[in-house]
């Protein structure tokens, strides 16, 4: 199996929830996503490609996106990743996941 | 399932994916490297800094990959793509491993279709575990269901039954469009098909209301559907003609419903109510009951509020019972979900047998390729050293061997099971000879399939282990440097070889043991005497039309078919009977009383009656111990005459029987007396193990119930000639009474054959596999000794360098032969003993403990076995000193 980013490998899974969360806002080629996540985090999260494509082959099989060839700003060949129906469910079941598991993790860090 | 397809998708154009995505990643280096030649990097540092920002492409794109595609799938497929390579590099090795194996799986495979349809199929109704048949069991076994009247009660006054139907099967004579046919009847109560939960497969069935319908309803089969309407939806609507009374189809029952004895499907139902009268008759005794229990209920408490109801019922009927209501005592109840078990009462223990003779084809198959497999591994040591020397691993050259493995299994049990349907397809056939018939269902399902592939993964897994455990402790470094197979692990798979072959030569000791019993049985048999001389004897049923007997025109009849048949000039002698011997036909006992003799012990005498005609003894060469035979002297004006067999005579003891007076009990009449005027020798009757019961034999023409069908038998003037005789006898008795209706036309000899049925199928088969396994053995044996041979070449050449004899290296080898089948037949032995033991019951004139069955099989073995063993020490005798120390 695909090893994670060291920024990444603390919650299993979370790159991509991440991924299925940058692509709510529509769809994005691969570099779109690094470059979102990378903004958005403000350089915190840095995602490799050798995590970023497993994980994107990954959401492919379940099924959760899908993506689709087109031409990119620089005429080239890209591959355009959008969010299927079931991937938004598993985006929302995912997060409450996220948020239940981050909880209790504050909550053991401020009792402990 | 859908991940399933998309991996599939993926998987079958996965060149294409992997291309897709390198142009996507490097798309994105490109993007990347715009973004740093953006920020200020000149275009080469942008470029450099981009690449090494992507990492490991290489491993991004197999870990992408491996999304898809598990390891396990991918390695498994390099396997077995490995595995055909090396295969069809050996084909003659492929071919034999094959052969093997289609035969062995092929084996089980039939063998087990026929244990399926006898043993282990349940009635095709709804749940058949919920039925039972009612018994009563009486001191001589169990007989037919109690009266109607009594058996009616039961499920009223129990609470233990959901619902109870009556039934009855023969064979009946109906017409349709006026054209006379025989069919496999059954008599119903209008429940039958409610009780069972069988449902139309076209129109309707019958239910409780048509049992007083008028005019009658009839259901046919599937099957009759087929082979007497081709399917055609009109037959629906048809009259059959049975008797007086004239049946309405109204419809068919599914196609895997065929009643409820398997082997002998009905083709058509009536209604039981066309015989009213025998519902209500307290001597009705000739139907079988079925019932359904209650799902709360447990079986012994059914039984015992049955059996209470039937005490109660038949102590009311005592009275005006025939003997049969003496001689029952307890109802009993019996599991009905496979249904009647006639067919596995008389088939169960051949086919354990069967089974267990497959069972060891298939060890002995198991051996043979693990000895293949053995020598096939020794040969590519090499090559496995230098796979393990470049990295593969240990397990995974295990893997990719039982891979192997399983392929030639795969490719062996295809033409296996294939090989097997051709199999029961003839047996099937064999079991539908002679005058009943038995039709076997043996057709392929989930179960046979499921045998098929477990028997051929658990055999390929077994003969896989012994070279794959060999492959597993290769030392790459050792068999390297030793080019020829000489090192001490070699040694180490040759004993285990010898080993192997030890085993098979038990193995086939077994087979051939039991092979030599089954098939002296099969002629001892043949050896009894059945009562009849004359084998060359043709048999028929002929049927009066309806009517004949009510207006007593049946004697004159059957007088008429006499003449008719002996004035054909080929007819030597012919005769007419109720049943023939050996005929599977029984009419039961009927009592009979000596006149002036009272029975000591108040025992029935109970006797078979067949009604003959004169020339029946003399057709069928049945020896008259004392008195005199038939004559057409003995007619309906004189006084009436009895012969009886020699199990009859046994009856009076001390006295001389003849001219004794037998009264049949039938009203007290003076009119069913007969006077004992000669003995007959005893002719088997249900089988050539069981002695002949007592017969008492009247004339045809002084009847105690006038026939209204008989056997005609009919010998010829020339040898061989009568199976000529069938179309002359039909063309004048057409012309001597139109109406008359033939069937069942068949040799005496061939009747007496499918009595032997169950011996014919074990002694052939056994006989068969026997042969195999000696031959599979000899290869074996063969092999083994010349890979020996191969081993000692060197040391053979310099022993007959230093002056050893051509003879005593060829003595040498013989003995190394002879300590295999010596060690194999001691092994088997024991086991042989044991098989031939729990065989026992089923032998005929010969004993598990008689030598002579040993002796036989350790000879055949022996010379087979040196047979081969001498082959290969001329091999060795012939090998040149010189030659083999020169080459190395």
């Amino acid at each position: 199996m695909p090893r994670s980013d060291d920024a990444l490998n603390l919650l299993p899974g979370t790159l991509d929830l991440l991924i299925l969360r940058t692509l709510t806002r529509g769809c994005m080629h691969g570099y779109g996503i690094a470059e979102h996540l990378r903004s958005v985090s403000e350089n915190v999260l840095q995602v490799g490609e050798s995590s970023l494509y497993p994980a994107l082959q990954r959401l492919l099989l379940n099924g959760w996106i899908k993506g689709e060839w087109g031409a990119s700003e620089n005429n080239r060949r890209a591959r355009y990743y959008t969010l299927t129906a079931g991937g938004r469910k598993r985006l929302r079941a995912e997060h409450e996941e996220f948020d239940r598991m981050v909880a209790a993790i504050q909550r053991v860090l401020q009792t402990a | 399932m859908r991940k399933l397809l998309r991996r599939l998708y993926y998987w079958i154009r996965q060149h294409q994916s992997s291309q897709d995505l390198a142009e996507e990643m490097e798309f994105h280096r490109i993007l990347k490297q715009r973004d740093l030649e953006q920020s200020g990097l000149s275009p080469d540092d942008a470029a450099f800094t981009s690449r090494r920002a992507m990492g490991n492409t290489l491993l991004a794109m197999e870990n992408a990959r491996l999304v898809w595609i598990s390891l396990w799938f991918e390695q498994a497929i390099q396997d077995l793509s490995y595995a055909a390579r090396s295969l069809s590099r050996t084909p003659g090795f492929a071919l034999a491993v094959g052969l093997t194996i289609a035969l062995g799986v092929g084996a089980n495979t039939a063998v087990f279709s026929l244990v399926d349809a006898v043993l282990i199929q349940l009635l095709p109704v709804e749940d058949p575990r919920e039925l039972v048949f009612l018994e009563p069991t009486a001191n001589s076994g169990p007989t037919s269901a109690p009266p109607y009247p009594c058996l009616a009660q039961i499920p009223s006054e129990t609470g233990s039954f959901a619902g109870l139907a009556a039934f009855a099967t023969d064979e009946l004579r109906i017409e349709i469009d006026s054209k006379p046919e025989q069919v496999m009847g059954q008599i119903a109560s209008g429940n039958y098909f409610e009780l069972l939960g069988v449902k139309p497969a076209s129109g309707r069935l019958m239910n409780a209301e048509d049992e007083n319908l008028n005019p009658p309803i009839a259901v046919i089969s599937d099957r009759y559907w087929q082979r007497r309407f081709g399917r055609d939806p009109a037959a629906i609507g048809k009259t059959i003609s049975f008797g007086d009374r004239s049946f309405a189809i109204a419809g068919v029952t599914p196609p895997e419903f065929g009643g409820l004895e398997p082997g002998r499907p009905v083709d058509v139902t009536i209604p039981i109510t066309i015989s009213r009268n025998q519902l209500t008759s307290s001597k009705a005794w000739w139907f079988d009951a079925i019932a359904r229990l209650r799902t709360d209920v447990s079986e012994n408490q059914a039984q015992a509020e049955a059996n209470a109801v039937f005490q109660s019922c038949m102590s009311g009927f005592r009275g005006t019972a025939g003997p049969k209501s003496d001689i029952s005592h307890q109802l009993e109840l019996r599991p009905a979900a496979h249904g009647m078990d006639a067919l596995r009462r008389r088939f169960s223990n051949p086919l354990y047998v069967l089974m267990g003779i497959v069972g060891l084809v298939l060890l002995m198959a198991t051996a043979n390729i693990a000895n293949l497999l053995l020598a096939r591994g020794i040969a590519r040591r090499r090559e496995f050293a230098i796979r393990m020397a470049t990295g593969a691993g240990r397990v995974r050259l295990v893997r990719q061997l039982l891979t192997e493995t399983l392929l030639l299994f795969a490719f062996g049990a295809v033409p296996g099971v294939l090989f097997a349907g051709w199999g029961v397809g003839v047996i099937e056939a064999l079991f539908a000879q002679g005058r009943r018939p038995i039709t076997l269902d043996a057709n392929f399902n989930w179960r046979i399939l499921a045998f098929s592939i477990a028997v051929t993964l658990v055999a390929g897994l077994v003969s896989g282990l012994f070279p794959a455990w060999r492959a597993f402790r290769t030392d790459p470094e050792q068999a390297l440097k030793e080019g020829h197979a000489r090192t001490s692990e070699s040694r180490g798979s040759a004993t285990l070889m010898r080993t192997l072959v030890t085993f098979q030569v038990a193995l086939s000791f077994v087979l051939l043991v039991g092979a030599v019993t089954f098939v002296r049985t099969l002629a001892n048999l043949y050896n009894v005497d059945p009562g009849f001389q004359n084998e060359e004897v043709l048999t028929m049923s002929i049927e009066l039309p309806q009517g004949y007997v009510e207006t007593g025109k049946s004697l004159e009849s059957w007088g008429r078919v006499l003449e008719a048949v002996r004035g054909i000039p080929e007819v030597r002698v012919a005769g007419l009977s109720t049943f023939t011997p050996l005929s599977g036909r029984d009419p039961g006992g009927t009592p009979v009383r000596v006149r002036g003799y009272e029975p000591a012990g108040g025992g029935d005498f109970s006797v078979r009656v067949n009604q003959v005609s004169e020339g029946y003894f003399e057709t069928l060469g049945t020896q008259l111990i004392r008195g005199r035979l038939l004559t057409d002297h003995d007619s309906a004006g004189s006084l009436k005459v009895a012969l009886i067999n020699e199990s009859a005579a046994k009856y009076f003891v001390k006295r001389d029987p003849i001219g004794q007076f037998l009264e049949f009990d039938k009203r007290g009449t003076e009119d069913s007396v007969y006077q004992v005027v000669g003995v007959v020798a005893n002719t088997k009757h249900r089988n050539l193990r069981e002695p002949s019961p007592p017969f008492v034999f009247v004339p045809t023409r002084q009847p105690i119930n006038a026939e209204r069908r008989v056997t005609l038998v009919v010998a010829s003037t020339m040898p061989k000639g009568h199976i000529t005789l069938v179309e002359p006898i039909r063309r004048r008795l057409a012309s001597a009474d139109s109406r008359l209706f033939i069937s069942d036309v068949i040799d005496i000899r061939d009747q007496l054959d499918s009595t032997l049925l169950a011996e014919r199928l074990l002694s052939g088969l056994s006989s068969a596999f026997g042969v195999l396994a000696l031959f599979l053995a000899a290869i074996g044996l063969y092999g083994v000794l010349s890979y020996r041979i191969r081993q000692q070449r060197r040391s053979i050449g310099i022993r007959m360098a230093l002056g050893a004899s051509p003879s005593s290296v060829a003595f040498s080898v013989l003995r190394q032969g002879g300590s295999v089948i010596g060690v194999g037949l001691l092994c088997g032995l024991p086991f042989a003993f044991l098989a031939a033991r729990t065989a026992d019951s089923m032998l005929w004139g010969v004993k598990s403990n008689d030598p002579m069955i040993y002796v036989l099989g350790m000879a055949l073995l022996c010379l087979i076995g040196f047979a081969s063993a001498y082959l290969q020490a001329r091999r060795a005798s012939g090998i040149e000193p010189g030659e083999t120390l020169r080459h190395n």
